[in-house]
């Protein structure tokens, strides 16, 4: 079986409705439900990118996980989550197989957790190509691999390596290989530079975009960091202890913020400091809840 | 080694890799001692009877004989070889350890990796049968599957097979829970892959090379407890030889003529110690230690 032929040339859109996440944790013998994200809503048109916003523990990866329903047992989630015609929550775990890979991509933060350590980058990239396209010859397989590394500037010999000896770009750039060789219409990039320095950064952020426009992908970038929403995304939410606390157009919410949340986000990436020399930081940490 | 190369990281990984673990395994003498001795033990096993004499031809004019030309270490109680018996017993528990060693990891891996996998009811049920099983006394649990099979190699091999199932189980179910919550298997996960090539694919060829190099460091206990039951006489029946029923026929003579019981007894050590240094190299050199 091939791609569907039905599958839209323009990507698929991604629909969070009134999405809640909570995690059951057990602390002296009482069980506890803390709640990672509230009463969601985003929307993500197709083609576009929405860029999701918030510190460590604001419930950001939850929405990617939900999304792509890996959540882990110990986790309740309610609402309704809806890619394109699919129903991600409902759906059963068989058709659920096949629309995740194809129809949703995940990229994940840490390339080199993230890529079977055993095996070569090629023979992963390889494995997915001939997994949502059974026409493919094992050789063929493997061509399709190298020529989608070296479309995502990767030297096509590096298919051969293993992740440990690629540089942390070229693991994050593989990681996407195995992700965009299935053809999906949407991707969730949870962090997609949190392990890399900031030149390498700028460049898979770039690739990112490049990779967006072209396909014209829909994309949902999860991040802590405003320059990379800023380049990757026409449309930013805010999160904040699992409540989205601003949306809008990315120049708008970045120029003109609204909540005090975000602008001591902002300010804090500016490096900006108070009559007292400290960083201007929002009052309570999301830790607290 | 080539003169010129652009990038020495172009070489395939794989290779480099093993012969840095060969070379470490080479450093480690006991592990070098243990090979030598278990080549030794295989390459008499299999070659040895070829040359020696049929170990259950019995010359019973030369009973208790003390070592000679014709017979090297001298005979038993009925005058049968003894090098010619141990060699036999050698193929014993050989065959035994390397075959029951595979009937227990072939089922082990199956329900340990679905335990880890499935988790929940599965795992729990699964981990209870393990941990009953392995509060039973091994060789107890082995002399009855082989009183209920009716004693013979056969019956030998799958009791001490069954015996190592929860105890490779459980390791299995350890390392495969350990693997599935790592990123690449959730990446797995969210390509779209079954389960099935999830496990096969991305969490078997991640957990096999531990079990593999316990497995190694195991035999030796396996081929003792193939001689613990035929010294009970729940397992190779007389006339066939093992090291096992040869130390027990043995013990009466211990006074005339001590080898019969003696050089088996050397043997079983060598092989047990000789694996038991073979797990420790193998641990060392694959840098297992986490």
């Amino acid at each position: 079986m091939s791609v569907p032929a039905e599958s839209p040339a323009e990507g698929s859109s991604l629909v969070v409705e009134d999405l809640c996440v909570d995690y059951r944790i057990e602390a002296n013998g009482r069980v506890q439900y803390v709640a990672a994200l509230k009463h969601l809503s985003i929307t993500v048109a197709p083609g576009t990118a929405l860029g999701i916003l918030g510190e460590t523990g604001s419930g950001k990866s939850s929405l990617a996980l939900a999304a792509m329903r890996l959540l882990p047992k110990t986790a309740r989630c309610t609402g309704n989550i809806q890619l394109g015609d699919f129903d991600m929550l409902a759906m059963p775990t068989k058709r659920l197989q096949r629309v995740r890979g194809r129809e949703i991509g995940l990229v994940m933060q840490d390339p080199l957790s993230a890529l079977n350590p055993v095996r070569t980058v090629g023979a992963q990239i390889a494995e997915t190509a001939r997994f949502h396209d059974h026409s493919l010859s094992r050789r063929r397989s493997h061509q399709v691999a190298a020529d989608m590394l070296e479309s995502l500037g990767v030297p096509r010999e590096r298919a051969r390596s293993y992740p440990h000896q690629l540089s942390g770009g070229m693991q994050q750039r593989a990681l996407i290989a195995a992700v965009m060789v299935a053809g999906p219409n949407f991707l969730i990039a949870d962090e997609p530079t949190a392990a890399l320095d900031k030149v390498t950064e700028r460049q898979i952020v770039l690739l990112l975009r490049s990779l967006q426009r072209e396909r014209h992908l829909g994309l949902l970038v999860i991040s802590h960091d405003i320059g990379v929403v800023s380049t990757l995304c026409q449309e930013v939410a805010v999160i904040y202890r699992g409540e989205l606390v601003e949306h809008g157009a990315t120049s708008k919410v970045l120029t003109d913020p609204q909540h005090a949340y975000t602008q001591g986000l902002i300010s804090a990436a500016r490096r900006e400091t108070d009559d007292r020399g400290h960083l201007v930081s929002f009052v309570g940490s999301a830790v607290e809840a | 080694m080539s003169t010129l190369q652009y990038d020495s990281t172009f070489e395939p990984a794989g290779e480099r890799a093993l012969t840095g673990t060969v070379r470490r395994y080479l450093r480690n003498w006991p592990g070098v001692v243990g090979a030598c001795v278990i080549v030794l033990i295989a390459l008499a096993a299999i070659i040895g009877p070829w040359f020696a004499p049929d170990p259950n031809h019995s010359d019973v004019l030369s009973r208790l004989a003390a070592p000679s030309g014709q017979h090297l270490l001298g005979t038993d109680d009925l005058g049968r070889d003894i090098l010619a018996r141990v060699l036999a017993g050698a193929r014993v528990a050989l065959v035994v350890s390397l075959v029951s060693s595979a009937i227990g990891i072939a089922f082990a891996m199956t329900l340990g990796v679905a335990a880890g996998y499935l988790g929940g009811i599965v795992d729990e049920i699964l981990s209870r049968i393990f941990d009953v099983i392995v509060t039973f006394p091994m060789i107890l649990l082995a002399v009855l599957i082989v009183v209920a099979l009716g004693p013979s190699l056969t019956a030998v091999v799958i009791a001490i097979g069954v015996v190592v199932i929860p105890r490779y189980g459980r390791q299995f179910r350890v390392l495969t829970k350990s693997c599935v919550q790592r990123e690449y298997v959730q990446a797995a996960i969210a390509q779209g892959y079954s389960p099935l090539r999830i496990v096969v694919r991305h969490v078997l060829p991640n957990i096999l090379l531990p079990i593999a190099v316990i497995a190694a460091g195991n035999m030796g206990r396996l081929a003792v407890a193939e001689g613990s039951l035929s010294y009970l006489g729940a397992g190779v029946q007389a006339p066939n030889a093992s090291w096992g029923n040869m130390i027990s026929e043995g013990q009466s003579y211990l006074q005339q003529s001590p080898g019969i019981a003696v050089y088996p007894g050397i043997a079983l050590c060598a092989i047990a110690i000789a694996f038991a240094f073979i797990g420790d190299a193998l641990r060392d050199a694959f840098d297992l230690t986490e």
